[in-house]
């Protein structure tokens, strides 16, 4: 799934990384711990997460992830998203909250 | 740490695979034969400083074992003048030559004796086993292990379960220094950038930079944020380093367990302190190293193979 489609499904707006939307995520993991986001994600996966620390950034640098989509609604810092640009992090942010974001994204065939 | 455990710790690392009976048992054996008195079997013992005596055919096949306690019975009963024939025990417990080391301890586990014969496949004597022998069998295979998969040169004396080789130099270094969990993970995230640089697979840099990160924030969580990060990159291998001084884990089995933590509610709040950061360690890593206590520094080493891809 295109991240374009992420946006759309969600309703989400891109915060970070606009040229990037054209990447492709074939999983997602849905959590707000990020010991167990490092435990079990696969490199091609969406991050959803409710948090919007700086170790979000590090926890999808160190696996590879592409993009996190926030949920709930959160502001993502600048710090932050400026961490996410340096490191080419693509950061999406929805007012979804997790449960509905991860419903929508995977009856679209968004798989876990 | 129970004896299970410690023989499970063990087989994690490995460095039972190429043990067999025969590369532990001693060879210099000092059997008698059936017709020899108990008295002979009983100055051996003094002489050799042995707890068993393995009882032999003229084809040095095994027949018996003649223990302690038998000579103590046969000292009760004044038969040291006897056939040692008469008083061995002929059910004798013992090991084939090929047999694997993890039998071999589940033997002393079992049975509780202090020795066992060890037979070849025609029955014929050929070594015996005793607890000291296990023992050296397991501080040997730490040398064979860092020696022959590692090409270290570790001699004898100067043995270590944590690599050498951060005495001298690294190829990496980065101090850890955070105050709160605000700049946690960007040493692992230069370690990362560096293993790239050095044309390392995409998988286990990411299993390395994972390592490196959880090590990281437990540093910057449990040990206020003040340690350091090097790492070692060369011949396929990433030897990564985390240090600092403490306060310590104080019951590193406790802290391996998944789910199980120290942190406080405010770590929490930030995603971490699930108590998934040493199991996730262990995931990722080939050799995993924890060196630490109460109110002791903490060293965990890390070893990443990119061979195990």
């Amino acid at each position: 799934m295109k991240l374009t489609e992420v946006l759309e499904i969600t309703g989400a707006t891109c915060v970070v990384g606009e040229q990037l939307a054209n990447i492709e995520v074939n999983h997602a993991f849905a959590s707000d711990l990020m010991s167990d986001v490092l435990a079990m994600s696969r490199p091609d996966t969406l991050l959803i997460t409710g948090l919007t620390t700086r170790q979000i950034i590090r926890t999808v640098q160190m696996l590879d992830l592409p993009a996190i989509l926030v949920v709930r609604g959160k502001d993502v810092p600048q710090d932050v998203a400026d961490l996410a640009r340096t490191t080419g992090i693509v950061i999406l942010a929805t007012h979804d909250i997790m449960y509905v974001a991860s419903g929508k994204l995977y009856a679209r065939g968004l798989s876990g | 740490m129970s004896l299970e455990q410690s023989v499970e710790a063990l087989r994690y690392l490995g460095l039972f695979s190429n043990l067999d009976a025969s590369s532990v048992m001693s060879t210099a054996v000092h059997a008698l034969h059936p017709e020899n008195r108990v008295a002979a079997a009983r100055i051996l013992m003094r002489e050799k400083s042995i707890s068993g005596v393995p009882i032999v055919d003229a084809d040095f096949r095994l027949v018996g074992l003649i223990s302690v306690s038998k000579i103590i019975e046969a000292l009760a009963d004044g038969r040291l003048a006897d056939s040692v024939d008469s008083v061995m025990t002929r059910e004798v417990i013992s090991v084939h030559a090929h047999d694997t080391f993890e039998t071999i301890l589940s033997c002393f586990q079992r049975f509780k004796f202090g020795c066992f014969p060890v037979i070849e496949e025609d029955g014929k004597l050929v070594g015996m086993i005793t607890d000291t022998d296990v023992l050296s069998a397991i501080i040997r295979s730490f040398y064979s292990v860092y020696v022959h998969d590692r090409q270290r040169t570790i001699t004898l004396g100067s043995f270590s379960a944590l690599s050498k080789e951060f005495e001298n130099s690294a190829d990496f270094v980065h101090d850890i220094s955070c105050t709160g969990l605000e700049n946690a993970g960007e040493g692992s995230a230069r370690l990362k950038a560096f293993l790239q640089s050095k044309g390392f697979g995409e998988s286990v840099v990411r299993r390395a930079s994972v390592c490196a990160y959880e090590a990281e924030m437990n540093v910057c969580i449990h040990a206020g944020g003040q340690g350091s990060l090097r790492a070692i990159a060369r011949n396929g291998e990433i030897i990564v380093r985390v240090e600092d001084e403490g306060p310590g884990i104080e019951n590193i089995d406790l802290a391996m367990k998944e789910g199980w933590s120290t942190a406080t509610d405010a770590i929490r709040e930030l995603g971490f302190g699930a108590g998934m950061g040493l199991a996730n360690i262990r995931r990722f890593s080939d050799h995993l190293v924890i060196i630490s206590g109460k109110d002791k520094p903490t060293k965990v080493e890390m070893i990443i193979l990119e061979s195990k891809e």
